[in-house]
């Protein structure tokens, strides 16, 4: 892969800081029309859009807790609008209860939503559970074609790369960073934090450097970025630079993403103190469980991974993987759900998880490039 | 909505969308010109502008070039810009955060520095011009849902944008004796463009309000071409994207004219009008009288083919909404198509900056008790509207029936209160109520509701309410007060659960 970074002039943007206040100033707001005017369907719409900020950026996992609470006063407040229907699926979709996002749809259709809303918020549904995917990929890419935004590029990048198209991917995510028709710090950030995912954790081998590059670009967008935090965290923890990741942890320990705590206590079992690290993996677990409980289906595929290696309860990371395996067949849930098969030693269970593995993804290059391609069962 | 929110790329990022532009003569020195932009929609009271981004307004020259059927306005080479930028925060201090601070560039290329919601604003030393930046009440007033031509009240009623104000001395800044008309339009650009973008360096710009919401976004099943509009350089669009733009208003402005069932736009009146649409700006005549009622007169009687008699442009307070449905619709010819929002949450004032502050957060007043009696003995007192058990309430009337029902609440020291019914779920046991007048709130919304618990019923009395005409601190004493001798009593009738 060509690593263009090098020569992309990055382009500039509002200050994460000041993009963090007024994200905050008109999530606040926004709240506070709501309830006032529950019919507001605009204000529903931008604040499904904050709080997903929140969600993705800061890991605040209570606003999907407060999106649902959306949700249910738009259904009782604006019963007879389609497009009411459309943002429940939005937010059902967001907490992947997708069968649920789905009916709302069906409903939101009936009561004449507009098209392009309903295409929408169908691809979002399709693209996340793997569903039709010739025709997600067909359209995201038209999408794209039509109007190069960097939502439709860096959607379309997500998706090269779920197909092993990693050539294709890296340059949707660089086309998006440099048609430089944003200003707003969060989309840039999660572009960069894409092509840090890219090639940190997708491409096989992962190059770290490229990957550290990419994460630190998304974090002097958006400073407070979480999830880029704790990767970029991970990285320097491979790479036994200690100091560097706790330097980037520290600012978000008090953060309940389960995420946080886990890095930590992988940190602190490094630097050999066993303390500090049981008592991060104590509060991980609590964390976990607390998401669990509220979210199950929008954390079952992080947790898997968890349980696999310091929740030490493979039983759980199964169940949890076939939970979501069930909820979205993508190649990543089957990847899941065999590794976890095989840590509970549940040798033909993984066998028929690569034989349907194969049968819905074995046509692409992600595929081959995929757990199973090592695998022997 | 104006320009709120016009296409997925304002959403994306709020802070260069810009919701609205005004320009109008100073109603208290007709010597000055006012312009306000406005960006942000839904903006909180911490809200700040970006510092990456140009906040500018274009003003050019006009030439009118025909009446009637040839109805058209050119502009010329004379142009004037006032660009607003602004820096990061400082360092946060023991006493907070330091306030925002930014420039203006004038014609000319001289800055007026400024620090954002300076309410007084920042004046040039001559005396020429004065400038303002930051959150005010949205002064847009929308009252018709335009698919269904649906009369709503003001949905846009207690929310905030950040505005940008110039006002200048006409005469020395634009020279009106070599022309009078002018073109104003309002734009966000990039402060600092990358050198290596292929796309057009704009956000988004305004001219007339509801060029792209009302008017391109109106036409079912077709793409959405507002991101693309907003790319556009004001007064010099695109020629290869013209046919497109031409089809698409020609398109909307037909649906416009059907929806009252009758045609008064034939095809040569449409052409014209599109013509004159596609010139998209704010049209000035600052030689002539300016007022509330007079938003778009000089196309409007361009179009009609006789000579303008206002100076069009657009106050703060003018009803544009209605303005341009009646005139899409019936062209002026039926009934004025008045909407349901008649003016702004707050109106504009006569005084500079014109916009008025920002609307306060609502605050809140929750009180409850656990009770020793059944939920239902409890809701037998208090869950009527009508009820008396209130120990500060002396006597209580009620007018009507069902929701929307009003109780008159006179309190053992002579206050009145007016109270509306908004809500009643029998089943849940509860009310909520909205304050007419008695409280010096606006608005103020109540709820009170009974709840079974385990060891009886639990109450819960709640009061939310922006204050007005009195502090924040007595509102919350009076309101308060209402809510603990209520608890009290009904804590002396039943009893606290323990």
């Amino acid at each position: 892969m060509n690593t263009l970074h090098s020569s992309l002039a990055l382009p500039a943007a509002t200050d994460g800081t000041l993009a963090l206040i007024n994200h905050e100033s008109i999530l606040d707001r926004c709240w506070q029309t709501i309830e006032l005017h529950p019919d507001r369907l605009g204000i529903a719409a931008q604040l499904i859009d904050e709080e997903y900020r929140r969600s993705h950026f800061l890991g605040d996992a209570a606003a999907l807790d407060r999106l649902l609470t959306l949700s249910e006063t738009l259904l009782q407040n604006c019963s007879e609008s389609g497009e009411t229907y459309v943002l429940a699926a939005q937010i059902a979709s967001l907490v992947h209860k997708f069968d649920q996002a789905t009916q709302y749809l069906v409903r939101a259709k009936e009561l004449d939503a507009s098209a392009h809303s309903l295409l929408r918020q169908q691809l979002s549904i399709d693209h996340a559970i793997g569903h039709n995917w010739k025709d997600v990929f067909a359209t995201r890419l038209r999408l794209s074609l039509q109007n190069p935004s960097l939502q439709n590029l860096v959607a379309l990048g997500a998706l090269y790369a779920e197909m092993g198209l990693y050539q294709e991917a890296e340059q949707s995510y660089l086309r998006a960073l440099s048609e430089d028709r944003e200003h707003s710090p969060f989309g840039l950030a999660w572009a960069c934090f894409q092509l840090g995912v890219l090639f940190g954790e997708t491409l096989e081998p992962a190059q770290p450097a490229t990957a550290q590059y990419w994460y630190e670009q998304a974090l002097s967008y958006m400073p407070l970025y979480t999830h880029a935090r704790v990767h970029l965290a991970e990285l320097h923890l491979d790479a036994g630079r200690l100091g560097t990741a706790l330097d980037l942890l520290l600012p978000i320990q008090d953060n309940d993403d389960p995420e946080v705590s886990w890095r930590l206590a992988q940190l602190y079992e490094q630097k050999g103190e066993a303390h500090e690290a049981s008592q991060h993996l104590a509060r991980t677990l609590r964390n976990f469980e607390h998401v669990l409980s509220r979210h199950e289906l929008a954390f079952a595929d992080h947790a898997v991974a968890f349980y696999l290696e310091e929740g030490n309860n493979p039983e759980k990371a199964l169940q949890l993987a076939m939970l979501n395996l069930d909820n979205r067949a993508t190649l990543r849930a089957f990847e899941l759900s065999h590794e976890a098969a095989l840590a509970c030693e549940q040798l033909a269970l993984a066998q028929s998880l690569t034989d349907r593995a194969k049968l819905q993804w074995g046509h692409l290059p992600a595929f081959a490039r995929s757990a199973f391609s090592f695998s022997t069962t | 909505m104006s320009d709120h929110i016009d296409g997925p790329r304002q959403t994306a990022d709020p802070v260069s969308d810009l919701t609205d532009l005004f320009a109008f003569t100073s109603p208290t020195d007709a010597k000055r010109t006012v312009l306000i932009a406005c960006v942000l929609p839904f903006a909180g009271e911490s809200a700040l502008f970006s510092n990456t981004i140009n906040y500018g307004f274009v003003v050019r020259r006009l030439k009118q070039t025909g009446l009637g059927l040839q109805a058209g306005f050119e502009p010329l080479a004379d142009e004037w810009r006032f660009t607003f930028q602004f820096e990061v925060l400082g360092p946060e201090t023991v006493t907070g955060r330091t306030k925002q601070t930014g420039h203006c560039v004038l014609p000319g290329g001289a800055t007026l520095a400024l620090t954002v919601g300076e309410e007084h604003g920042f004046t040039t030393s001559d005396g020429r011009t004065r400038v303002f930046a930051g959150l005010r009440s949205d002064p847009f007033f929308p009252g018709w849902l335009p698919g269904p031509m649906k009369s709503v009240p003001n949905y846009l009623e207690n929310d905030n944008v950040l505005s940008v104000v110039v006002e200048f001395d006409t005469a020395s800044t634009l020279a009106p004796e070599r022309g009078s008309l002018f073109g104003v339009i309002a734009e966000t650009t990039p402060r600092h463009p990358n050198p290596k973008s292929t796309v057009i360096p704009r956000f988004d710009w305004v001219g007339r309000p509801e060029q792209t919401n009302f008017i391109m976004d109106q036409v079912p099943d077709v793409l959405d071409i507002r991101d693309l509009w907003n790319q556009e350089t004001p007064f010099a669009l695109n020629a290869e994207r013209l046919p497109l733009y031409r089809q698409r208003l020609t398109e909307s402005l037909q649906l416009w004219d059907k929806k009252d069932q009758t045609i008064e736009w034939d095809t040569a009146a449409l052409e014209a009008h599109v013509r004159v649409r596609l010139n998209d700006f704010l049209t000035i005549d600052v030689a002539k009288p300016m007022s509330d009622k007079s938003h778009l007169e000089i196309e409007k009687s361009t179009l009609e083919g006789r000579p303008y008699t206002t100076g069009g442009g657009r106050t703060v307070n003018a009803n544009v909404i209605d303005i341009l449905v009646t005139w899409l619709i019936n062209r002026d010819r039926g009934a004025f198509l008045q909407g349901g929002a008649l003016q702004a949450t707050q109106a504009g004032s006569t005084t500079f900056p014109y916009v008025r502050p920002g609307n306060k957060n609502m605050l809140s007043v929750t009180r409850s008790i656990e009770l020793k009696a059944t939920a239902q003995e409890v809701w037998q007192v208090i869950g009527g509207f009508g009820s008396l058990w209130h120990p500060l309430v002396a006597q209580l009337t009620l007018t009507g029936e069902g929701l929307g029902q009003l109780r008159r609440i006179e309190t053992i020291d002579g206050k009145i209160m007016i109270e509306r019914l908004s809500e009643r779920d029998e089943a849940q046991k509860m009310y909520r109520y909205a304050l007419v007048s008695g409280i010096p709130a606006n608005p103020y919304n109540g709820a009170l509701s009974v709840q079974a618990t385990a060891t009886g019923a639990s109450v819960t009395w709640s009061a939310s309410y922006r204050p007005e005409g009195q502090g924040d601190l007595i509102v919350r004493l009076i309101i308060s007060s209402l809510l603990n001798t209520g608890m009290a009593a009904l804590k002396t009738r039943f009893g606290a659960a323990t």
